[in-house]
C-alpha cells in the first residue's frame, strides 16, 4: 500500500512537470490571437492579442514615451510605447506618424478606465507604411 | 407584450435548467447560437438570456456536487459539496447553495440600487490596492498548512499552478473564452473523480435530516460577504468568481465547508446580477451574457433594466425550486449505482467536452492541472492551493509586473 502511494505520488509529480513543460513550449510557439479592435473588452484584460490598424493619434512625451491611438474603421485603442521599450526594440521613431498602418501585439491592460495594448518585445510593434 | 415576456422568461429558465444539468456547459458556449435567433424581438431575447444565465448557475451545482463535474462558475463547490455528499448530507449542500444564491439575488439588487452612483469611484479607490489582499491571501493559503513540510508542499502547488495559470491565460493555446474550463475542471473536477476512483468511494445512504447545520448569523454573514465580493468581481478586471471566493475564504474566515458553499453561491449570483445591471449603471458589459444583451439592446433604458431584474427574480425562484427538487431525488439514485463506474463515465465525458471546446491543448492543460490537483491529496494539503493558477496572474497584473514577467518568459 505504501509503495503504491509512493508510485502514485511520483507519477503525479512527473505528469505535472512534464505537462507544464509541454504547455510552456507549446505556448512559446503560438502567436498571440489576432483580434479586431472592436473585439477587445474587459474579458481580454491580462491576455496577449494582436491587432491591425492605422495610427490615428500620436503624442510624444518629454520623458521619451510615445502614446499612440490605433484605429480600424470603427473603433480605436490606446497603445503606450514606453521609452524603455522603444530603445530595447530599436523602433525608428520617425516612422511613427498619423496614418501609418501598424500591427501591434501585447497585453491588454486598463489605465484610467481605458483599455490599452502594451507591447513588450521587439516584434510586438511593426509599422507597415502609409 | 407581457405574455410574450413571461413566455420567454419561462423558456430561458427551462433552457438554463437543461444547460445547468449538462456537466461542464456554460452559457458562454451557446451565446453565439442564441444571438442567431434574429426572428425573436430584442426585448424577449434579452429576457431569455437573463433568465437562462441566472437559472443555469443554480442548477449547475447539481452536477458539481453530485458528480464532481463542474463548469467554470461552480468548480470550487466540488470539494465542499462532495465532502457533504460523502457524509450523507448531499441535499444539505444543495440547500445551502440554493438559499445562499436566492438570498444573494435579493441582497445584491438592494446593494446595487443603493450604491449605483458610486461604482465608478469604488473602482478608482480600490484599483491601486487590490494586489495587497491578493498577496495576503496567497500567504495565508500557504501558511495555514501549519507544519513546515506541508507549507513547502503548498508553496510548490501554488507555484506550479500559478505558472500553469500564467502560461494558459497569457497565451493563445486555447480560446480565451474557454481558457478557464480545462484549468479549473482539471484542478477541482477531474482530480476529485480520480481520487474517488482510486479510493473506490461509495455514496452512503443519505440522511433523512435535511436541516442546514449553520447558524442564522453565519448564513447571513456568508451571504453578505459573498454578495459584496460578487459585486466587487463585477467591476474589477482580472478578478473572477473563483479568486473572490478564495479571498473571502481566507480573509473573511469563510473556510468552513457550509460557510464556503453559501459564500461561493452568493458570489456567483451577485456577480451575474451585477454583470447584467452594469450595462445600465456603467455602460460596460462584464460577462458573456451582458455582452450579448448589450448587443441586442444597445441603448438600455431604466424600464428595460427593470424588465431584466424581474426576469432574474422569476428565473431564480423557479430554478431554486427545481434545484431543490433534483437535489432531493438524485442522491437516492446515486446510492444505487456503482460510483466508480459513474465517476469513470463522468471523467470520460468531461475529457470529451474539454476536447470539443478547447482541443488537444485543452486536454493537455486539464491533465496537467488534474495531476497537480491530485498531488495536493498526496501531500495532504488543501486543494484550494491550486487557486494559485488565478491568484498569481492577478497579483502580477495588479502589481504591474505582468508585462515584465510575460516578456521574461517569452510569451
Amino acid at each position: 500500500m505504501e509503495l503504491k502511494q509512493n508510485i502514485f505520488q511520483v507519477v503525479c509529480v512527473v505528469s505535472s512537470i512534464l505537462g507544464l513543460l509541454l504547455i510552456y513550449f507549446a505556448a512559446l510557439s503560438t502567436k498571440p490571437s489576432e483580434v479586431s479592435i472592436s473585439e477587445i473588452d474587459e474579458s481580454l484584460v491580462g491576455k496577449s492579442v494582436t491587432v491591425n490598424g492605422f495610427i490615428s493619434y500620436v503624442k510624444f512625451h518629454p520623458d521619451g514615451h510615445i502614446f499612440i491611438t490605433v484605429s480600424d474603421n470603427t473603433t480605436k485603442i490606446q497603445v503606450p510605447l514606453f521609452s524603455s521599450f522603444l530603445s530595447s526594440a530599436r523602433i525608428d521613431v520617425s516612422n511613427i506618424k498619423v496614418g501609418r498602418k501598424v500591427v501591434v501585439s501585447g497585453i491588454v491592460d486598463v489605465y484610467k478606465n481605458q483599455l490599452q495594448i502594451v507591447p513588450n518585445k521587439a516584434d510586438d510593434f511593426k509599422v507597415l507604411g502609409a | 407584450m407581457l405574455l410574450e415576456t413571461f413566455v420567454f422568461i419561462l423558456l430561458g429558465t427551462c433552457a438554463g435548467i437543461v444547460l445547468g444539468l449538462i456537466p461542464g456547459m456554460h452559457i458562454n458556449n451557446i451565446l453565439p447560437l442564441i444571438l442567431m435567433l434574429s426572428f425573436v424581438s430584442p426585448h424577449s431575447l434579452a429576457v431569455f438570456i437573463a433568465s437562462l444565465s441566472v437559472s443555469q448557475i443554480f442548477v449547475g451545482y447539481i452536477s458539481s456536487v453530485f458528480l464532481g463535474a463542474p463548469n467554470e462558475d461552480t468548480s470550487l463547490s466540488v470539494l465542499p459539496g462532495h465532502r457533504l455528499l460523502l457524509e450523507g448530507r448531499g441535499y444539505e449542500a444543495i440547500k445551502l447553495v440554493v438559499f445562499g444564491g436566492i438570498s444573494s439575488v435579493l441582497l445584491s439588487l438592494a446593494v446595487i440600487a443603493v450604491l449605483s452612483n458610486y461604482f465608478v469611484y469604488l473602482y478608482d479607490i480600490s484599483r491601486p490596492y487590490i494586489q495587497y489582499p491578493i498577496l495576503l491571501v496567497i500567504i495565508f493559503m500557504i501558511f495555514s498548512e501549519k507544519r513546515l513540510k506541508k507549507i513547502l508542499a503548498a508553496l510548490l502547488i501554488v507555484l506550479l499552478s500559478g505558472f500553469l495559470g500564467l502560461v494558459v491565460l497569457s497565451s493563445s493555446l486555447v480560446s480565451q473564452q474557454n481558457s478557464m474550463f480545462p484549468l479549473l475542471s482539471g484542478f477541482f473536477g477531474l482530480s476529485t473523480l480520480a481520487i474517488s476512483i482510486r479510493e473506490k468511494s461509495r455514496i452512503p445512504k443519505q440522511e433523512e435530516d435535511d436541516r442546514m447545520h449553520m447558524s442564522t448569523f453565519s448564513f447571513l454573514k456568508s451571504v453578505l460577504l459573498g454578495s459584496l465580493a460578487g459585486i466587487l468581481v463585477g467591476f474589477l478586471p482580472a478578478i473572477g468568481v473563483s479568486q473572490a471566493a478564495t479571498m473571502v475564504q481566507y480573509l473573511g474566515g469563510m473556510g468552513e465547508t457550509r460557510n464556503f458553499l453559501v459564500t461561493l453561491s452568493s458570489i456567483n449570483t451577485a456577480n451575474e446580477v451585477f454583470s447584467l445591471s452594469s450595462l445600465y449603471l456603467v455602460g460596460n458589459p462584464r460577462s458573456g451574457s451582458s455582452v450579448a444583451i448589450g448587443r441586442i439592446l444597445p441603448e438600455l433604458e431604466l424600464r428595460e433594466v427593470l424588465l431584466l431584474v424581474g426576469a432574474i427574480c422569476v428565473a431564480s425562484g423557479i430554478a431554486s425550486l427545481t434545484t431543490l427538487y433534483l437535489g432531493r431525488k438524485i442522491p437516492k439514485l446515486l446510492v444505487k449505482v456503482n460510483y466508480t463506474y459513474l465517476s469513470l463515465a463522468v471523467m470520460a465525458y468531461m475529457c470529451f467536452m474539454i476536447f470539443v471546446l478547447t482541443g488537444l491543448y485543452g486536454l493537455l492543460i486539464a491533465f496537467t492541472s488534474a495531476a497537480i490537483g491530485t498531488l495536493c491529496a498526496n501531500f495532504g494539503v488543501r486543494r484550494s492551493n491550486c487557486m494559485g493558477c488565478l491568484l498569481l496572474p492577478s497579483l502580477l497584473f495588479f502589481s504591474g509586473l505582468n508585462p515584465l514577467v510575460i516578456s521574461a518568459l517569452g510569451l
